[in-house]
């Protein structure tokens, strides 16, 4: 097992290596550049700038810097749309927020899809059944863009229960936090809560088929116990293989969300850098997003030893 | 008093409409305008902002190196159509290239030709192009954005209307635009110019020939003169006839067809009082107050 995460760890520092260059080149080969704006820069000054950050200098010379600052210092440099941050704070800034929006999307999503999946795959071609699985088609159907907009609507503008666009961090009290983060967490974990319940649903109508589920109700059980103790720890499993992509997905995907709702996290970063050209935040985002990617895979490849005996990696 | 910075419309707007915030500057979506203004809401305020919207023409690069074909291409957009109907948020049409709300100052505007085109079709004709026949296929560049399309193919479809010529619609990303633009890489191309300052000189000075921010080849010695020797005038009158002259020159060579004047929507809540009008849309908040 140690050997095996040694080398899952050995090769995602070689995709992150690969990630890095290949975004540095992608990036640089964008036509127009971090200074060009609508009013042209005085030559001067524009010389001195790209000086300051190193543009002066041949492309290979600026990826050994870069290469440099990134591996033996973790520091992804200065921001060059924001001049007075750095790239590192930016993230430190944005991705606890990105973090909490996407755990409480990620709550939602389980909260709401693994019971609905699990009672419609125990009442299968039931009515629940398929009241439960139209519910579904509709979440994994209505996009986020759509969805955030109506809750805002119904839920902030009409009956004022919870801010149209905001965000409370902790030190605001719990309800103070709930109070703007309950409808973007709902908007963005909606997809995945639909697609949650149809995963476990479909993971309860293979596990109720197998031979030691007749054999318990052979023996007896009630129907309680052979759904907590034989039945729901398999039928999970095709749940806890889509954490790790679902927990990124809402990671990445909290873009559109986090504009919706006004949320300072790192998904706005990571489209504005790119159309900014902000070269280090770019990379900063995109080496982020990677590494939180591949740890996010890892994490569950090792859950799924625990959690069924057939799988092993050694 | 508390600042809430979003990027985009729609938080700000749903913030002001939840009464979480007593003012709205400048945040109404384009997609609610529309209602607004039909509906005349009473919360909403439209005044004169100080920008205008041209479309750029690269006067070096044939057919458009003939005044007379920009002249056309010019007279044949009804302007007034594109605050009311195409972009719909009550913009004002603009047929010369200083901003209107200028003229408190004391200055006088330029006039420019308006539409006509009949006009329109005899100066295409004249320059060897009769009902647009043999008129090459060119290329409208603008940066991506749903009201710049809109616009872009309300002109497209007026000059197939009126002129029988045919263009084809390139949106590209702002910064790839900003590039093609500095470069002069491009035929006809939509820009814009919010004024830096109060004074007519900010719009006129991007057509001076030894300008940086001038993108469109243009380069007229007495139209050089004119920006030159407003920056020495002291008498404010001269000066403001010179920079009359200057527009009128703009007029007749058209080095960029101009096509709206820019407004400013602003929402506040009826709470709220001490709003002043500003054309940069620098409004003195140490003015506001909550009303009770």
């Amino acid at each position: 097992m140690l050997r095996y995460v040694l080398r899952r760890i050995f090769s995602a520092v070689l995709v992150l290596f690969v990630v890095i260059t290949a975004s540095f080149f992608v990036m640089r080969a964008a036509p127009g550049g971090p200074f060009d704006g609508e009013k042209k820069l005085p030559e001067e000054i524009e010389k001195n700038i790209r000086a300051k950050y190193h543009l002066d200098k041949p492309l290979w010379a600026q990826y050994a810097l870069q290469m440099e600052s990134i591996l033996l210092h973790a520091d992804f440099g200065p921001s060059m749309k924001y001049p007075d941050k750095t790239v590192n704070e930016i993230l430190a800034d944005g991705l606890p927020v990105s973090m909490i929006l996407g755990l409480q999307a990620l709550f939602f999503a389980l909260l709401l899809g693994l019971p609905a999946g699990l009672y419609a795959g125990f009442k299968q071609n039931r009515w629940q059944d398929y009241a439960t699985m139209t519910g579904a088609m509709a979440g994994v159907s209505v996009p986020n863009f759509v969805l955030g907009p109506l809750l805002v609507y119904v839920f902030s503008l009409n009956f004022q229960w919870f801010d149209a666009a905001n965000w409370n961090g902790l030190e605001k009290g719990l309800l103070g936090h709930l109070q703007s983060s309950v409808l973007p967490s709902l908007a963005l974990g909606m997809y995945y809560a639909a697609y949650i319940a149809r995963l476990s649903r479909g993971g309860m109508l293979e596990v109720v088929r197998q031979d030691y589920v007749r054999t318990a109700r052979a023996k007896g059980l009630s129907e309680r116990v052979i759904i907590t103790r034989h039945t729901l720890k398999g039928a999970v499993m095709p749940v806890v293989s889509y954490l790790g992509p679902a927990f990124a997905g809402m990671l990445t995907g909290s873009v559109v969300i986090e504009r919706i709702f006004n949320i300072p996290g790192l998904g706005t970063h990571f489209v504005a850098s790119a159309f900014n050209r902000d070269y280090p935040l770019v990379l900063g985002t995109i080496v982020l997003y990677s590494a939180l990617l591949v740890a996010l895979n890892l994490v569950v490849d090792i859950l799924y030893t625990l959690l069924d005996p057939r799988v092993s990696y050694d | 008093m508390i600042f809430k910075i979003t990027q985009e419309d729609d938080p700000a707007h749903n913030m002001f409409l939840a009464g979480e915030t007593d003012y709205l500057d400048s945040k109404v979506p384009p997609s609610a305008l529309p209602r607004y203004l039909r509906e005349k809401e009473p919360l909403l305020s439209t005044t004169p902002y100080l920008g205008v919207y041209f479309y750029l023409i690269n006067i070096k690069s044939p057919p458009f190196d003939d005044v007379r074909v920009r002249r056309a291409l010019n007279l044949a957009i009804q302007k007034s159509s594109i605050g009311k109907y195409v972009i719909k948020g009550g913009q004002q049409e603009a047929w010369s290239i200083v901003h209107p709300g200028l003229e408190d100052l004391g200055y006088t505007k330029a006039q420019g030709d308006t539409f006509d085109p009949d006009k329109a079709r005899e100066l295409l004709a004249e320059a060897g192009y009769p009902e647009g026949k043999g008129f090459p296929r060119f290329q409208i560049s603008y940066n991506t954005l749903e009201g710049h399309k809109l616009v872009a193919q309300f002109i497209q479809q007026e000059w197939k209307k009126y002129l029988g010529i045919s263009c084809d619609l390139d949106n590209m990303e702002w910064k790839v635009l900003l590039k093609k633009q500095h470069e002069k890489d491009f035929q006809i191309t939509r820009f814009a110019w919010i004024g830096d300052y109060l004074d007519p000189l900010t719009f006129l000075e991007l057509f001076e020939g030894a300008n940086p921010n001038n993108r469109c080849n243009f380069d007229d010695p007495e139209f050089n003169d004119l920006i030159h020797g407003s920056v020495r005038e002291a008498d404010p009158v001269k000066r403001f006839a010179m920079l009359k002259r200057a527009e009128a020159i703009l007029c007749d060579q058209l080095p960029a067809i101009p096509i709206y004047y820019y407004v400013k929507q602003d929402m506040m809540h009826d709470w709220v009082e001490g709003y002043q009008h500003h054309l940069q849309g620098v409004h003195a908040t140490r003015w506001f107050r909550v009303k009770g």
